[in-house]
């Protein structure tokens, strides 16, 4: 029992990272980024290229993964949210879905169908008690995620850049006419959640022990769901909503009548969750 | 034509008791704390054009859309031709002949000018299982469209998408979609914002023709010069309450509203 | 490439125009974005699939049923949106899409994982069609979705559903119940995929829980968009535009999604309106050679 608690935090963890990039876009711009799981599993071949030709090391294609769906995330916005910011609101969420479904084929093309095996040697923490084993790939997700959103909060809330994007979370244009470089914060905006969805992607790469290319689909859905659960917007919402949906589907699932798939059950939770409370349970 | 249809549908309600069109009785509506209407009373008569002034943040908007019904007033009561209607939905009031523009003009830009009007005559047939069915470009609707296009001189766009027609033009359609639905009351909100001179005076031109086929106006204006003119009666609100009412002249040598609202001791324009 | 092959490949196209000609009301008009409707589709399919296999019923028979059985699920499906809108809808929709999946995928009673098999041609005086008969069939109900979209592009009920998706509090003011037109247009939009849905159920012979998968509503949502939002004509070329794509130029079929993506992103980017929607690109093309502004421009 505790054992699949674990397990389900671990997951939720990705849940977490994946929706506190979602977040951040959509308390910034109010778009429903749907392109974001592309730079999950871009993260994870970054990193898988980086073992196979560099060097074996976690943290280096750890590294390289986040910077890399940093660039291509701001890439993103830049040709494709912008010109469309001012349009109807489902023109970005169109042309972002577009973006998801060309990129999961790009890396079908690149990379082959076939899952490949991500094996990397680090040393870390673990955990083994008697029933309850929490291995160093868990106890790194695990750290890794309360590492991120600690820094997060602490540079939202105590930082000049934090301020400013709080500032443009408000009201973008009041925000630009005070002088604030609103580009710059979009930009560093669109940087820091891709970046933590490319590193999502290597460390649930190295868990899983497997990278394919539509490896992003199922966590980019669930981290909608997330988002929903954690109200638009906020950032602590994301990552409690995260582990608690994972555990959720975890318990659900093993209920005789539940045992949909969990992406069912996810939804499941998410479209009743929508009727009863149209803004997401912490919705502000 | 138009002005026999309009005889006809105002006709009806001319045998009540209560000669008001409009009555608002302690009307209020609240934002989380903000007091945006806080207690008016208002009576509207028959062709008479009244003037809602205020100066910004008055909450004239607000009351607009409390009398059409999409806001819901905390309290009070509104009584419309002689029927309760403060529960009722917007598109019920629309209905019962309550018709209105917007402050930011809201065009179904991706239908033609024609289409706009038509969505506007269809008032009455809206939300029933018949209006799936029936063609609305029947000839006779259609020249009821023209009619209404005609009168607010918008003839030559007539085919155009209204996404591509400039502000001024889409203020009269605006208008124009509102006539279409027969209304026995209408309410415009700021009509002239954002108009150069010329395109003014057809305006005042326009709500003049209107009034003279027996439709109430409430208007909402910040152009002094415009609502002066229009209006045959004037309420200025401040802070969600009613401040002032009477003849134009009254108000603008009202004491307190030069205070609050004009600003500067005689002056004919504010902001 | 045979007659034969030229002709199920029409007869696709054509299923799948029924299906646009739908999502059309819904998208086009009231402007609630489906990024779920594969799952109208495989209600459609699904329950013509039980209904000719396990019921015993024909071909004919099941028909009405299974229409009017997509129509009550989608007014059910539906019922969300008078709650939420916009992109939150779009959430809703995925959702749905998943959700039906999930359940046609984990209940033995539609077939599991293994779907359902043996769906047979349908008969016409006691024999069975064959394809360029099925074709014949398809195509009739092609005309007929195309008789019935063309009349219902005339009537208030349209007028009314694009006052809605245009600006609700307008519309509210002209008299409009928009949370009826909304449940009006699932409904209208759930039977022509309804349709769809059996037509397809039929000349594929069987049904599979991932024929029904996010990447079909996201192929569907392609062909509106791209042929033009709100436009019958719009509808119509984008599906058989991007259907008979990759048929036509077999290199692309490896790249079948990249082609949609791509096109899907620099559509909407470049072009909201579609190649032939209002003001699009080949509208606009249109309107100059012919040198007079069409009569019912933004009708058709």
């Amino acid at each position: 029992m505790l054992q699949i608690l674990v397990d389900a935090i671990v997951l939720g963890c990705s849940y977490a990272l994946m929706a506190v990039g979602l977040n951040m876009v959509y308390g910034l711009l109010r778009i429903i980024h749907v392109a974001h799981a592309a730079l999950y599993t871009l993260g994870a071949y970054v990193g898988l290229y980086c073992l196979y030709h560099f060097s074996s090391s976690l943290w280096l294609s750890l590294i390289f993964g986040a910077i890399f769906s940093a660039l291509i995330g701001t890439l993103m916005y830049r040709i494709i949210y912008n010109p469309v910011l001012t349009a109807p609101r489902y023109v970005p969420l169109i042309a972002g879905a577009g973006v998801f479904i060309a990129s999961q084929e790009i890396f079908r093309l690149l990379a082959g169908p076939y899952p490949y095996p991500f094996n990397a040697s680090f040393k870390f923490l673990s955990l083994t008690h008697s029933h309850l084993r929490i291995t160093e790939t868990q106890m790194l997700i695990i750290t890794f995620m309360i590492g991120a959103f600690l820094c997060l909060y602490l540079v939202i809330n105590n930082t000049n850049l934090g301020m400013m994007w709080r500032a443009c979370t408000q009201d973008m244009e009041l925000a630009a006419s005070s002088g604030i470089n609103v580009n710059l914060i979009i930009a560093v905006n669109f940087m820091i959640g891709s970046a933590l969805a490319g590193s999502a992607g290597v460390l649930m790469a190295l868990y899983r022990n497997s990278v394919f290319p539509t490896m992003g689909a199922m966590v980019s859905y669930k981290a909608f769901v997330v988002v929903v659960l954690g109200g638009f917007g906020s950032i602590p919402g994301a990552a409690i909503a995260g582990i608690l949906l994972a555990v959720a589907e975890s318990l659900l699932g093993m209920v005789p009548l539940f045992n949909l798939p969990r992406e069912a059950i996810a939804f499941l939770v998410m479209v009743l969750v929508l009727m009863f409370k149209p803004k997401g349970l912490f919705g502000r | 034509m138009l002005l026999q249809t309009h005889e006809k549908e105002s006709g009806k309600p001319r045998n009540f008791v209560d000669k008001n069109v409009l009555s608002l009785k302690d009307v209020k509506k609240h934002f989380e704390g903000l007091k945006a209407v806080d207690g008016v009373d208002m009576t509207l008569n028959e062709t008479e054009i009244l003037g809602l002034i205020g100066p910004n943040g008055a909450g004239k908007t607000t009351l607009l859309n409390v009398i059409s019904g999409l806001l819901m007033p905390n309290e009070g009561e509104i009584v419309f031709r002689g029927m309760n209607i403060t529960s009722l939905p917007a598109f019920k009031r629309a209905k019962l002949g309550i018709a209105r523009t917007f402050q930011i003009a809201k065009p179904f830009g991706l239908l033609t000018v024609e289409e706009n009007i038509l969505v506007g005559l269809g008032c009455k047939l809206h939300g029933s299982i018949s209006s799936l069915f029936q063609n609305c470009r029947k000839k006779e609707i259609l020249q009821k469209a023209r009619e209404i296009i005609n009168l607010i001189g918008l003839y030559g766009y007539k085919d155009q998408l209204t996404s591509s027609l400039p502000i001024g033009l889409l203020r009269k359609l605006e208008i124009g979609r509102a006539l279409a639905t027969y209304p026995s009351l209408l309410l415009l909100d700021e009509p002239a914002a954002g108009l150069n001179n010329q395109e003014r005076n057809e305006l005042s031109e326009l709500v003049r023709k209107i009034r003279e086929k027996g439709i109430p106006i409430i208007l909402i204006e910040h152009t002094m010069s415009f609502v002066m003119n229009l209006s045959d009666r004037i309420v200025v609100l401040h802070r969600g309450r009613k401040i002032a009412e009477g003849s134009p002249s009254d108000v603008a040598n009202d004491p307190l509203v030069i205070e609050v609202y004009l600003g500067r001791k005689g002056g004919k324009h504010a902001s | 490439m045979t007659f034969g092959y030229i002709l199920s490949i029409c007869t696709f196209a054509s299923i799948y125009a029924i299906l646009i000609l739908g999502l059309n009301i819904l998208t086009g008009y009231t402007k609630q974005v489906s990024l779920g409707h594969a799952a109208f589709f495989a209600i459609g399919a699904y329950t013509q699939a039980l209904l000719v296999t396990k019921a015993g019923l024909t071909f004919w028979s099941a028909l009405p049923l299974s229409i009017a059985l997509s129509m009550t699920i989608g007014v059910i499906m539906g019922l969300p949106s008078l709650r939420v809108s916009d992109d939150f809808l779009v959430l809703t929709t995925i959702g749905l899409n998943f959700i039906v999946m999930g359940i046609t995928e984990y209940f033995d009673f539609f077939g599991g994982a293994m779907g359902i098999i043996g769906i047979t041609m349908p008969t016409l005086w006691g024999r069975p069609l064959s394809t360029s008969g099925y074709f014949a069939i398809t195509a009739l109900f092609l005309m007929l979705a195309l008789c019935v979209s063309y009349l219902f592009s005339r009537t208030w009920g349209r007028l009314a559903m694009e006052a809605t998706g245009e600006d609700e509090e307008a519309a509210q003011s002209l008299g409009i119940n928009t949370a009826l037109y909304k449940i009006y247009a699932f409904a209208l939009s759930s039977t022509f995929t309804g349709l769809a849905g059996v037509l397809w159920a039929h000349s594929i012979g069987s049904v599979f829980p991932r024929n029904f998968s996010f990447e079909m509503s996201v192929l569907f949502l392609s062909m509106l968009v791209f042929g033009g939002l709100g436009t019958i004509r719009g509808a119509i070329f984008g599906a058989f535009f991007l259907y008979l794509l990759p048929e036509c130029f077999r290199f692309i079929e490896n790249y079948r999604m990249l082609v949609y993506g791509a096109l899907l992103t620099m559509i909407v980017i470049l072009q909201p309106n579609g190649m032939l929607g209002r003001g699009g690109l080949l509208d606009r093309c249109f309107s100059k050679l012919t040198k007079k502004k069409a009569e019912n421009q933004g009708i058709l």
